[in-house]
């Protein structure tokens, strides 16, 4: 038996939030964790969780996974699993709207902030704007974020800043488009950033890093913007990292 | 751009700290057995009062733009709410004692070392 505590809250019922305890049977071959709650809330339909592709591409069901965040439906049960014991809480740092459900307002709010489209005021004469593929190159490592929030709210800044301090997952974006040679306002990207707060509030202390389950690197993203800021390097110095961490 | 000036401030500072306590310890580390005499001479020369006078204003400034990020983390409405809803009110206020009690501790460092090697 495996003894699962899950952290339920109802606003609308209960005065505090409590850690509830399902005993569930070893399974024979290895689940993900989301499977396991989709068991669960077979015998107990209140249990309320995100989820939708169920295989890491849609970032709904972040979650705090025996103390670490990470994707319920990529995250096999076997490998969080300690001492029979499995504690499954919501996204630390964001209001609960109930069980491991999150108000994700103030995370997508930061994401908004950076204006994470392409801003280009050179008029298109073919049609489309074209890329070399060594400029394509340096997007690789950014563009596959899928906005889960893992990192953002693994991140002590941001829990004591959410609106103030951009936050990883949004300031990966913002170098996203600071590093796409068909966006040409680097200058007003890096202008919007440069109060002590935005990007300065990181300390480097890699939360970030240790768990984004696409692998991704926000702290080198942010290490780019920083030197960016302090040297008034431009676009042509960057270049493209091997993309994952 | 404030961000860009904060964090230079930090870091210059941190290097003529960390030069200034080299600068001392190879002192130190030369003249053994360390004589009071070689400390007196060493203490009375200008570059040493110039130079102490330097530490006590940037160490100072140093210190109080790292203690102002504690604070801004800290002791705003929302930290001081997760331990009681009630502390959350009266962040601001908590936050102005705290910056008060260290701007009085930074001055009166100040107001000592200067005391000390210029009298
Ligand atoms: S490296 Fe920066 S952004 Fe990442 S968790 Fe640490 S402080 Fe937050
Ligand atoms: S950087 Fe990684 S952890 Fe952060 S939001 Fe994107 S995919 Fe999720
Ligand atoms: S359900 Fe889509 S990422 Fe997990």
């Amino acid at each position: 038996m495996i003894h699962i505590n899950i952290y339920r809250y109802n606003p609308e019922k209960d005065k505090f939030p409590y850690m509830q305890t399902f005993e569930f049977e070893k399974p024979k071959r290895d689940i993900m964790v989301l499977e396991l709650l989709n068991q669960l809330k077979e015998k107990d339909p209140t249990i309320s969780y995100r989820r939708s592709c169920r295989e890491g591409v849609c970032g709904s069901d972040g979650m705090n996974i025996n103390g670490k965040n990470g994707l319920a439906c990529i995250t096999p049960l076997s490998s969080v699993v300690q001492k029979n014991k499995l504690d499954l809480r919501p996204l630390p740092g964001l209001p609960v709207v109930r069980d491991l459900v999150v108000d994700m307002t103030e995370f997508y709010a930061q994401y908004e902030k950076i204006k994470p489209f392409l801003q280009n005021d050179v008029p298109v004469d073919i049609g489309e704007r074209l890329q070399s593929p060594e400029d394509r190159d340096k997007l690789d490592g950014l563009y596959e974020c899928i906005l889960c929030a893992c990192c953002s709210t693994s991140c002590p800044s941001f829990w004591w800043n959410p609106d103030k301090f951009v936050g990883p997952a949004a300031l990966l974006q913002a170098y996203r488009f600071i590093a796409d040679s068909r966006d040409t306002k680097t200058a007003e990207r890096l202008q919007s950033l440069s109060d002590p707060f935005s990007v300065y509030r990181c300390h480097g202390i890699m939360n970030c890093v240790s768990v984004c389950p696409k692998g991704l690197n926000p702290n080198e993203a942010i290490g780019e913007i920083k030197s960016m800021l302090l040297s008034g390097k431009n676009k042509e110095n960057i270049i493209a990292s091997d993309g994952m961490s | 751009m404030m961000g860009s000036t904060l964090f230079f401030i930090q870091r210059f500072s941190a290097l003529f700290l960390l030069g200034y306590s080299l600068w001392i310890m190879t002192f130190v580390f030369l003249n053994q057995p360390l004589e009071f005499t070689a400390w007196q001479i060493f203490t009375n020369q200008l570059e040493f009062l110039i130079l102490t006078t330097l530490v006590a204003f940037i160490s100072i400034l140093h210190a109080y733009i790292g203690l102002w990020t504690v604070g801004t983390d800290y002791f705003t409405s929302r930290t001081l709410g997760f331990l009681h809803p009630e502390l959350a009110k009266y962040a601001n206020l908590i936050r102005g004692i705290y910056t008060l009690i260290f701007c009085i501790v930074g001055l009166l460092i100040i107001f000592i070392i200067l005391l000390t090697i210029w009298s």
